[in-house]
């Protein structure tokens, strides 16, 4: 019985053992196959470290006066030395960059996640059930799609108060009218394949015949779109920031600096806007490759769009 | 033919009434109104009374729907009500502002298009190039940078080289009709940014697309006429890759509009853009709902040109 049991998990343990080299030699032939992609994955892997741990990884507390104004990166301040330099308030730029990214990581990747799922759930539901609803929905959506996404999160902001909070739902929302018509399409000719019709003949449910044989469809086109929304989520947000429309001027964020740097910039350093402005960069050009990279495995149906 | 463009023009109307519904909607269940906005500085306050007297004057305490009535009943009159924070007729403060925007995004779009498609057609021309990898790369930048961060490093460039802020010029500013040289003297910076931020779609796009149509079976018989490259790519294998072409074209109207608004607040520009970001800094509610609605117009109308468009590059698509 013990030794049954001893095996048993022995077993377990050479299954997992197999299943982690399976996942790893997947993983690397993603790298391989996908360079750029791999390269992204990274670059978002360790934005995401900044975002949780900046406390650890800064140098500096984000709003600490080191004692110098617009330092030359690499100066030596009271507080020690700044690698990127200061900006007008005396804070280290490279600390407020790294507590920056957990605003523009956190808001673009909630928002994205919400406003795609609610778009998934809107064109699966639209789509399959069809007629009037569907008639509805895409009505709808083209009375959205006559915004730029931009103006209408502008709009949401106005309407509730700025904060966090707000920029998230206003960015989700105006994602949740493209995904839904991304989805539609692709629900569309899922529901004609032979399997969805076999199981409304064995008398499926319709949330059933949703849930089972149309989402599992579409997850790979989900997750690729929620990598590739996320970097444009990032940089609405920067944008909305930077307008002075998103989160108060004393957080850290990437639009807030670029955009206090840029005031300041005929006075003195060049690097308190570009520094952020790489930042941004840097975040966008790891999603978008990463969102490709996935695009072009999965589901190359997508390309060029 | 026609009737399928006739629906289409009567659906503008329809998806423009759903539009003015949910934005109207949202802005009257959302807590506080115009008056509210007003004096909602603690050094402009005024007495309940005074509050309640301004609601009854502009109209706030009526039914929603005769609100709502009243309000189409202007817009349907071409009266744009009143913008508080700056003092003017709606009406006005577009015949002000609307042709520098316009000016801005033709400009754009024109600009990224003369940009974007001889330069995807010469990187699909010779693939792996020299100039392949920096079109890609240049147009790898256009999608990552936001347009703000190429504004600020435009203007970086300017103040550093040229010693130029556009504070100077955000008083005195030329009409293009007035003196165009030094309106476009202006105005080319922020034209720029929007050509860098737009050219990057067109170059990726037609570089795909040129290289999928190069494979084609009639290229190859082209080439075999004896024509030369240059009648090939043009005539053969371009005209044959304008059509997604268009369709980004058009979708890409939002996303110069978007862009557009940016520009203007960072080159101190007095358009519509600049407008709608102080409008919604300070709740001006009337000016908003009006924008709104004429942005939407705008995006509708080209849509529908785009769709003529098509059928006039392609003779085969036809609607139904």
């Amino acid at each position: 019985m013990a030794a049954e049991q001893a095996s048993d998990a022995l077993f377990a343990r050479q299954k997992q053992k197999t299943r982690l080299a399976e996942i790893s030699s997947s993983l690397l032939r993603f790298a391989v196959r996908k360079p750029l992609g791999a390269i992204g994955a990274i670059i978002i892997l360790v934005m995401i470290l900044l975002a949780v741990f900046p406390q650890y990884i800064a140098p500096y507390e984000p709003n600490l006066f080191t004692g110098e104004r617009y330092a030359f990166p690499g100066t030596v301040t009271n507080e020690g030395r700044v690698l990127l330099g200061t900006d007008e308030l005396q804070r280290d730029i490279l600390s407020r960059a790294i507590w920056g990214a957990r605003i523009s990581v956190r808001i673009g990747i909630i928002s994205v996640f919400l406003g795609v799922t609610v778009g998934l759930v809107i064109g699966a539901v639209a789509g399959y059930i069809g007629g009037a609803l569907d008639m509805g929905v895409q009505r709808g959506v083209d009375a959205r799609l006559a915004f730029p996404g931009l103006i209408l999160a502008l709009f949401w902001i106005t309407l509730l108060q700025p904060g966090p909070n707000t920029i998230i739902l206003a960015i989700g929302v105006t994602l949740i009218a493209p995904t839904t018509r991304v989805l539609r399409s692709s629900v569309l000719s899922i529901k004609e394949m032979t399997y969805v019709d076999g199981a409304r003949a064995v008398g499926c449910s319709v949330p059933r015949i949703l849930m089972y044989h149309i989402f599992p469809n579409i997850t790979a086109l989900y997750i690729v779109l929620i990598s590739l929304s996320i970097g444009n989520a990032i940089i609405v947000e920067a944008s909305l920031t930077f307008l002075g429309l998103g989160i108060s001027p004393d957080e850290p964020t990437w639009g807030n600096m670029v955009q206090k740097g840029s005031q300041n910039l005929f006075l003195v350093g060049w690097w308190l806007p570009v520094i952020p402005s790489v930042a941004i960069a840097l975040c966008v050009y790891g999603f978008n490759m990463l969102g490709d990279a996935l695009r072009d495995v999965w589901d190359p149906r997508l390309r060029g769009s | 033919m026609q009737a399928y463009f006739l629906r289409r023009l009567l659906l503008i109307p329809f998806t423009l009434f759903l539009i003015s519904i949910i934005f109207f909607g949202m802005l009257r269940a959302i807590p506080g109104d115009t008056a509210d906005a007003l004096f909602a500085d603690p050094g402009n306050a005024i007495s309940e009374a005074g509050l309640l007297k301004l609601r009854e004057d502009l109209g706030l305490t009526r039914p929603i729907h005769v609100q709502y009535a009243d309000w189409m009943w202007h817009i349907v009159r071409g009266d744009l009500g009143y913008s508080f924070h700056f003092s003017e007729p709606v009406t006005d403060l577009l015949k002000a502002r609307l042709p520098r925007t316009v000016e801005i995004m033709t400009i754009g779009i024109v600009g990224s298009l003369i940009i974007g498609v001889p330069l995807g057609v010469l990187s699909a021309y010779k693939p792996d190039s020299l100039l392949d990898n920096i079109v890609r790369f240049i147009a790898i930048s256009g999608l990552t940078l936001p347009s703000f961060v190429i504004a600020c490093l435009i203007l970086i460039f300017l103040a550093k080289v040229f010693n130029w802020t556009p504070l100077a010029a955000g008083v005195f500013f030329p009409e293009l009709w007035e003196d165009p040289i030094a309106n476009l003297k202006i105005m080319i910076f922020p034209c720029l940014v929007l050509i860098i931020h737009g050219a990057a779609p067109y170059m990726r796009l037609t570089r795909s697309q040129m290289l999928e149509v190069i494979r084609q079976d009639y290229i190859r018989t082209a080439r075999a006429k004896g024509l030369s490259e240059r009648v090939i790519l043009l005539r053969h294998a371009l005209r044959n890759s304008l059509l997604p072409i268009l369709t980004l074209a058009a979708v890409q109207v939002s996303r110069l509009i978007a862009g557009a608004v940016v520009v203007e607040v960072v080159f101190e520009v007095r358009g519509v853009g600049n407008a709608i970001v102080q409008g919604a800094l300070n709740r001006d509610y009337a000016l908003l709902q009006s924008l709104v609605l004429l942005i939407a117009l705008a995006v509708l109308a080209i849509n529908l040109l785009t769709d003529l468009v098509y059928s006039w590059v392609d003779p085969r698509i036809k609607y139904a």
